[in-house]
């Protein structure tokens, strides 16, 4: 669960924050920064990146906290700003020769928190592993897009003009990684893969 | 003719499906399966796990913040960083430590390990490879930053006497060198995990 939405600052502590109160910025650290790195985390993959990400969105957070006028919630302003960090990752150079490298690459991370472990049954523990594996699996772009769109809530109008790109870029991006989800969990269950529907409907 | 997973996911989300497929959908008991199925993954995909970041990364984020706030005076030009620096302050500090008299006796424990750890900096930077060539604008900013800040640092322990500094306010310059030091570490170190992928 996206805990951006589950959180909120009080704002008394936002204003200490914009006067510097270091106490301010931490109790703000503290409450989105599980946020941040899930996210960061979702998208990219990788855990030093992700804590990278974490960092470099914090910094700007705190450092243009003055910037922050209240339009919209200040959850989705730290959100914003994680979101482009991760997306200024995925564009570098760096990240593109790698992927281009190692396409299907596993992150090899290891959870340090727990989230909704509260999960009792063996088969819906599997069936998140399965989801998290197929997750991975899925091409950087596509995976971003379905992150941001049916967990972030973003719109596709916002996904496109993050990513430099149009809604409908968003929209196909979508589609296509909920049909690859759908052949990799399906190839996980040990059915058959269809991706036609049958026409005797 | 079934409707398409983008006209399903437009049903699933509300985001103006046109109402003949809608029709079809509510009708159909493959595309309803279909349809249940992606909100099922939604679903799924809002309950994975969340993830607590690396404990360290507080303070990092503190230092970083803190190398960002910090803005040169206007007037100063500052000079390029270099390694030399470490051996002047040496020399600056071992003249302070032997001030004979009215000094405060605690900055003899105090010095001493400063310097060790600004000389441990210098070296893990030696140790470091090169930066590369094309680097992001804000890390180039920040080591810019940093290193500018060190030189002003420098320049003053360089002129301690001078600039009639007192050993309080030496040994102050003298941890935020090492405040600094570390700063530039750490941003240099993601800089070469990241030039790592």
């Amino acid at each position: 669960m996206s805990t951006f939405t589950d959180a909120a600052v009080d704002p008394l502590i936002l204003a200490r924050a914009r006067r510097g109160d270091i106490k301010a910025h931490e109790i703000i650290y503290r409450t989105y920064g599980g946020a941040v790195y899930t996210l960061a985390l979702r998208l990219i993959r990788r855990e030093v990146v992700a804590d990278d990400v974490v960092q470099e969105t914090f910094v700007e957070v705190l450092t243009k906290i003055d910037r922050f006028k209240g339009e919209g919630s200040f959850a989705g302003w730290v959100r914003r700003i994680a979101v482009n960090k991760c997306l200024m990752h995925l564009r570098s150079a760096w990240t593109k020769r790698s992927q281009s490298l190692e396409p299907l690459e596993e992150t090899g991370r290891t959870p340090i928190g727990n989230g909704s472990v509260n999960d009792p049954a063996p088969e819906q523990v599997q069936a998140r592993m399965d989801l998290e594996a197929a997750l991975g699996r899925l091409p950087a772009k596509a995976r971003t897009v379905v992150w941001l769109h049916d967990v972030e809530g973003y719109t596709h109008g916002e996904i496109g003009k993050m990513m430099g790109k149009t809604a409908s870029f968003s929209k196909s991006q979508l589609a296509r990684a909920h049909e690859k989800l759908r052949g990799m969990l399906d190839g996980i269950n040990g059915t058959e893969i269809c991706t036609q529907i049958s026409s005797s409907c | 003719m079934h409707a398409n997973i983008e006209q399903l996911l437009k049903i699933r989300d509300d985001d103006a499906p046109d109402s003949a497929t809608v029709e079809h959908v509510a009708g159909c008991e493959e595309c309803a399966s279909e349809l249940e199925r992606l909100k099922i993954v939604r679903a799924r995909l809002k309950a994975l796990p969340t993830y607590e970041p690396a404990a360290d990364n507080w303070p990092t984020i503190l230092r970083r913040r803190d190398a960002l706030r910090w803005t040169p005076r206007p007037g100063w030009h500052a000079p390029v960083f270099g390694l030399a620096a470490s051996i002047v302050i040496a020399v600056a500090l071992l003249v302070m430590i032997n001030r004979p008299v009215e000094e405060s006796s605690s900055d003899e424990y105090v010095v001493p390990p400063l310097l060790a750890k600004s000389q441990r900096l210098e070296q893990m930077l030696r140790a470091m490879p090169q930066q590369p060539q094309v680097m992001r604008a804000g890390t180039a900013w920040t080591i810019s930053e940093l290193e500018d800040r060190i030189a002003i640092v420098d320049f003053q322990l360089n002129h301690i006497g001078e600039l009639g500094l007192t050993p309080e306010r030496s040994q102050q310059l003298l941890k935020d060198r090492v405040d600094l030091m570390n700063s530039l570490v750490q941003v240099r170190y993601a800089q070469v995990q990241r030039a790592e992928f």
